[in-house]
């Protein structure tokens, strides 16, 4: 199990990629984001509880995996139609806004803010983390969620190191909340890589 | 004004390749041809000899650095603009030590793309 020293330096970590996701999203949609939770616990991945509190709405989910683990990006789907707008404002025509188009776009969206977050902790311990193409899926939070550990090779134990954030933007109405999943052993290369 | 350049963009991602286009026609340039795949770009590459491509690292069949890698056997001076999310510094490092002409990362902002475009087509 993780100490709560290592937890907290990992949280950290995580707290500083979230921030530049934020900044990130900021650039993307031409306004500012909040962070609204940033949490870190482990769970048996065949015991997965949700992640988060939260009404159940379906979501635009896109799963970038790597081996020894996974990032899952949500969007609502009732109230991602203006982030897509903002997204696609910059360019000098407008594209038709079919399903798609919607589904493409979160995901180029979601592939830029998870980046933040899978540089920083690649870069804090001299690793690479190169992660997939986005795998796209529409379904509840907590399907979601659940089919996540099912998206990555694991071996061993099967415990994950699951992070949980949300943001939220008050102008766009919109939110995103993403979910880090990292197997045992990347894990302890993780924390490995900080204490030295 | 920076001289026109002819442009083939690679990447999987049709809302990226969009503002992307946007973005560099917005600025004078001429988007020659868009690619998703290895190849598609390699194909496209031969085709159309554009001065510059820029080129995402996260494709759905293949990673950007193979693609990259094949370009270059393709064509040595082929100028070749990373563009992507990935910004890690190995990722960077490897990249440029592999023959990018410059790296791009995402979001990408009009100012910093032609920025990137410059330094990719001085030599």
């Amino acid at each position: 199990m993780i100490s709560e020293e290592a937890g907290k330096a990992l949280l950290r970590l995580v707290e500083n990629g979230v921030s530049e996701s934020a900044e990130r999203l900021a650039t993307l949609s031409g306004t500012a984001w909040q962070t609204q939770t940033v949490s870190i616990r482990e769970v048996s991945a065949d015991k997965l509880l949700d992640a988060g509190a939260g009404p159940d709405h379906e979501q635009h989910g896109s799963y970038f995996a790597m081996p020894g683990g996974v990032f899952l990006v949500m969007f609502p789907k009732t109230n991602s139609a203006r982030l897509v707008e903002a997204f696609a404002s910059k360019a000098k025509s407008k594209p038709e806004m079919s399903e798609f188009w919607v589904q493409n776009t979160l995901a180029e969206i979601a592939n830029v803010i998870v980046h933040a977050v899978a540089n920083t902790l690649a870069d804090a311990c001299g690793d690479v983390f190169f992660l997939s193409a986005p795998s796209n899926s529409v379904g509840k939070r907590q399907n979601l969620v659940r089919d996540a550990p099912n998206r990555f090779e694991r071996s061993g134990k099967a415990f994950v190191l699951m992070a949980y954030v949300c943001m939220q933007s008050e102008d766009l109405s919109s939110d995103c909340s993403f979910v880090l999943m990292l197997s045992a052993q990347r894990r302890d290369k993780l924390l490995k890589a900080l204490e030295s | 004004m920076a001289a026109q350049l002819r442009v083939l963009i690679v990447d999987d991602s049709p809302p990226m390749r969009f503002i992307l286009r946007g973005y560099l026609e917005q600025a004078g340039h001429a988007v020659v041809g868009e690619a998703e795949d290895q190849p598609q770009a390699l194909a496209s590459f031969r085709e159309l000899r554009p001065d510059v491509v820029t080129l995402d690292l996260s494709l759905v069949n293949e990673d950007g650095l193979s693609v990259l890698k094949a370009l270059r056997e393709q064509d040595p001076a082929a100028r070749v603009l990373i563009v992507s999310a990935n910004s890690q510094k190995k990722v960077v490092e490897f990249a440029l030590a592999s023959g990018a002409a410059g790296f791009l990362g995402k979001p990408i902002e009009p100012v910093a793309l032609a920025a990137a475009l410059a330094r990719a087509t001085q030599s």
